[in-house]
């Protein structure tokens, strides 16, 4: 897999449709073994990628989902401390130096999803997901493992990569990351997909949505996303509300204006938002659907 | 490592790779002077691109070098005009945006760009480059619009004359029609 054309036709097989720019990034990714910050609103398929790169070179995808507060502990390892305690007791009386050293081996060492990447024998996809939540410590620790492959135990040492993984950082942009981090990364900025890539989204990712009806549903959310909205719909909206229209058998918007309206809550996740798309407003976007 | 098919012989790389790098070089620079973060690594890692074959198609090379040199939005959305202004030498017109960042804002080829035209509107007023779609008038080419920063005036003379040499001509014709060919964007 080398091109990014086919790069691109295999994650559309995986149901990810791709533009020309994600499909470069994906094979410099390979080339140049850096990981790959996607940035974006939420919603427009940055796990997504990960999920369909997992699914493209078959492998296992190791996800680390970010919040305040994660630590070492939860994202690269752990000490099985019941099992320590255990071994403990029952070599007490034995010599302390050699029960410390048999306790804090490999055998009472807990993976995490970052020390779980770097020793895999495949190498896998390294989902680290919204990394913006995480704090900054968390980013600064982060640096090892990115430009070196590598991640410090101090009780064990330097553990280098097995295999290197493909690495995917996503961010909703809620902080600005750090220059370090974004140097260390390639980068791609993910936007809401044109017309035609969200239609072809809809057909490859909803059974039984036609060609027509697909491109009238994105037509209609580029119109919806156009209103002074507080929350935009993403793709995510977008394929829910495809799925809710033709699992009630829409097969043209303009000829059921009703379920539109009454289906628009799909795409609509605030009171706010569903108040602003009144009849008149829907009536006049589904104008633009024709 | 090639993704375009087989490199040219030792002694086409040697010349070419001399001049190329001369360009890219100041591609960087044009870069940093833009506001971009461009290290070192990320010189080494362009210059392998263009190694492996990347060179020869400018639309992926944009594409490739936009992923590698953007590290946030404002880069993101200010490459491609840059890119072409430097590489394909289209002209560029600037639009004043409220939005971007610091580091773009102080930057001294955009600062200059500025300070051509009218007072700025806010203090966080950056400069962002889109490609110039329409002809302007000859004499009208300075106003809100912008050069590619040239690369020095001895690379433009050796590639003009390396271009007019007779020998290689094949290869070297193939190149810079690549290069001259209008970019598709993705």
């Amino acid at each position: 897999m080398k091109t990014r054309e086919e790069i691109a036709q295999a994650l559309a097989a995986s149901g990810y449709i791709a533009d020309g720019e994600l499909a470069t990034a994906i094979s410099l990714m390979q080339l140049l073994k850096r990981p790959l910050l996607l940035e974006g609103e939420a919603g427009v398929g940055k796990t997504e990628v990960a999920k369909a790169l997992a699914s493209v070179h078959a492998t296992e995808l190791i996800r680390l989902q970010c919040y305040e507060g994660l630590d070492q502990s939860a994202a690269l390892y752990e000490w099985n401390y019941q099992r320590q305690l255990l071994a403990i007791q029952a070599h007490r009386g034995g010599d302390a130096e050699t029960i410390e050293d048999q306790i804090f081996s490999e055998k009472y060492l807990l993976e995490r999803p970052l020390l779980a990447a770097i020793r895999r024998a495949k190498p896998p996809v390294l989902l680290i997901d919204e990394i913006d939540r995480a704090d900054d410590e968390f980013e600064a620790f982060l640096l090892e493992l990115l430009s070196d492959f590598q991640v410090s135990i101090p009780e064990l040492g330097t553990i280098s990569a097995t295999t290197i993984p493909h690495v995917v950082l996503t961010s909703n942009g809620t902080r600005e990351l750090s220059d370090a981090l974004r140097r260390r990364c390639l980068y791609h900025y993910v936007d809401y997909p044109d017309v035609d890539r969200e239609a072809r989204i809809i057909m490859a990712r909803i059974d039984g949505s036609s060609a027509s009806l697909s491109l009238q549903i994105a037509r209609m959310v580029e119109s919806v996303r156009k209103e002074e909205l507080r929350k935009v719909p993403g793709v995510a909206e977008t394929l829910d509300w495809a799925a809710a229209l033709v699992g009630i058998g829409v097969r043209d918007l303009l000829e059921a204006p009703e379920t539109v309206q009454e289906t628009l809550m799909c795409l609509l996740k605030t009171h706010e938002d569903k108040s602003r798309l009144t009849r008149e407003v829907t009536q006049r976007l589904l104008g633009k659907v024709a | 490592m090639s993704c375009c098919g087989n490199s040219p012989g030792y002694d086409e790389i040697d010349e070419v790779s001399r001049l190329v790098s001369a360009k890219l070089a100041a591609f960087l620079k044009t870069l940093r002077d833009s506001g971009f973060a461009v290290g070192l690594q990320e010189g080494r890692d362009a210059a392998a691109l263009m190694a492996a074959g990347y060179i020869k198609k400018p639309g992926l090379l944009r594409s490739a070098f936009k992923h590698l040199f953007s590290a946030r939005k404002s880069d993101w959305e200010k490459f491609d005009g840059l890119f072409d202004a430097f590489w394909l030498g289209k002209r560029v017109k600037s639009r004043s945006m409220t939005m971007g960042s610091a580091k773009a804002a102080n930057s001294p080829s955009l600062k200059s760009l500025q300070d051509k035209k009218s007072e700025p509107t806010g203090g966080e007023a950056a400069t962002d480059q889109i490609p110039s779609t329409d002809d302007a008038p000859e004499g009208r080419a300075g106003e809100g619009r912008m050069e590619a920063p040239r690369a020095p005036t001895i690379l433009r003379k050796s590639i003009s004359a390396r271009w007019r040499t007779p020998t290689r001509s094949s290869k070297r014709t193939k190149l810079r029609r690549d290069w001259q060919k209008p970019c598709a964007r993705d």
